[in-house]
């Protein structure tokens, strides 16, 4: 497999997305929220994009009993510097050096920033200010949980929806990453067995070139894969090609 | 030779001063040369200026010449850590170790490469880098190998960070070769890999 990130229309989508966040009306709405069931690629997709030379993003992994001042610390020590422990002053730190570095900030798994509101009230205080952009990242259902807190949901300038992939999504992961051909009747296959979800079609397309390569077959159909394990979802039983 | 070693061995065979017109006859050198040349002999001790435009050795450039040490351009001494561009693709695989914390070389390549980059080179380079984390003890081997798609795939080594210092990317510095980390400001040695036994 090639060692390549593909471009689907969720990335699309999400380049789309901050496109719209850098053109916004509003100074202080500078949040962008990425919402989407597991395995549709949004880590991936903002670990990608916030690695690129153009973007050199923050990025900010939440935690289960994050606090105002963890989230300040976090961003103040990615920056290389080491957070005092009072929150005043780590407020202060965060403040000068986001304002320095002028680089967006990547909040994942941003719904336990929403356990306690003051998390991300402190991150919306430095924001304000500096006017950086902030993606928040966050599970389906994220998007509900933002809503009561308006100081926040205000801010937000557009919501990506990553939704599953569908069958041209799945024909370009496969055109991209196989070193093999995949048959278009696999590819549809594929798009049935793994639900549209990145992580399931990367496992069914390393099987597809495995088995193409064990057999020296330059092109793998549905045909070829009868009977081998495509994809090993847990949730059911191991899905053959059938 | 250098010129300013030619000045000096003709300084040293002739007892006394010479003047530039003096030097350049006997050297052949232009008198633009012999200038540049002096003034940087001046400045390492190895002449004397008597007066304008003329010019003695030291015992310093004698025993120069004795041990045979060549005065030519480049810099004094040591010049310390290299400066280094700002996004370099070092700092960008370090950038994305401290994100993705662990991952096989391949995983890590296919998140910080660039639409110009070719892929094989890359992986080369994070070859390289990693096996330099490897010995300074920054990163760690995990057991078990991701799985390879060739029939005779050994699979794919997987690393996991185990000292994320900081943002900045330790950079190997040679002769004697140690890893400098600049977000401690410290050196580590470099460990060489042991192969296990079988």
């Amino acid at each position: 497999m090639y060692n390549r990130f593909v471009k689907t229309s969720n990335v699309m989508d999400f380049l789309a997305g901050f496109t719209a966040l850098e053109t916004r009306g509003a100074a202080e709405s500078c949040f962008l929220l990425i919402a989407g069931k597991a395995g549709l690629g949004k880590t991936s997709t903002v670990r990608w994009w916030g690695l690129s030379n153009q973007i050199n993003a923050i990025y900010i992994r939440a935690t289960k009993k994050i606090t105002p001042h963890w989230i300040l610390a976090e961003i103040v020590r990615s920056l290389g510097q080491e957070p005092d422990r009072r929150m005043e002053y780590v407020f202060a730190q965060a403040l000068k050096l986001v304002a320095t570095a002028r680089r967006p900030i990547i909040i994942d798994e941003a719904e336990h920033c929403l356990d306690d509101p003051a998390v991300l009230e402190s991150v919306r205080d430095i924001t304000d200010l500096t006017e950086t952009p902030v993606i928040l990242v966050g599970y389906d259902k994220i998007r509900a949980k933002i809503q009561p807190y308006e100081q926040l949901s205000s801010r937000i300038s557009a919501v990506v929806e990553f939704k599953a992939y569908k069958l041209e999504d799945v024909r370009t992961c496969c055109s991209e990453l196989a070193e093999v051909e995949i048959a278009d009747d696999l590819v549809e296959s594929i798009l049935k067995s793994s639900g549209g979800r990145i992580r399931l079609i990367k496992e069914a397309v390393a099987s597809a070139e495995r088995h193409g390569k064990r057999n020296k077959l330059s092109t793998v159909t549905l045909a070829d894969m009868r009977g081998q394990v495509v994809i090993n979802d847990w949730t059911k039983a191991a899905k053959r090609a059938s | 030779m250098w010129p300013a070693n030619k000045i000096l061995t003709v300084l040293n065979q002739r007892e006394g001063s010479l003047t530039t017109q003096e030097i350049a006859d006997l050297t052949g050198l232009k008198q633009h040369q012999v200038v540049n040349s002096t003034d940087v002999l001046v400045k390492n001790k190895l002449a004397y200026r008597v007066e304008r435009g003329v010019f003695t050795i030291t015992l310093a450039g004698r025993s120069a010449i004795a041990v045979g040490t060549e005065c030519k351009s480049g810099p004094r001494g040591a010049v310390g850590h290299r400066a280094l561009r700002r996004i370099s693709f070092r700092q960008r695989l370090w950038n994305a170790l401290r994100i993705e914390q662990k991952g096989t070389q391949g995983h890590i390549v296919s998140l910080i490469l660039q639409e110009d980059e070719r892929e094989e080179t890359a992986l080369a380079g994070a070859k390289k880098y990693f096996s330099i984390l490897c010995q300074a003890g920054y990163l760690a081997k995990l057991p078990g190998r991701a799985q390879g798609t060739a029939p005779t795939s050994n699979g794919y080594q997987r690393y996991l960070l185990v000292e994320n210092t900081g943002p900045l990317a330790p950079r190997l510095c040679t002769d004697p070769r140690y890893l400098y980390d600049p977000n401690t400001g410290q050196t580590v040695a470099l460990k060489r890999e042991v192969p296990r036994e079988p």
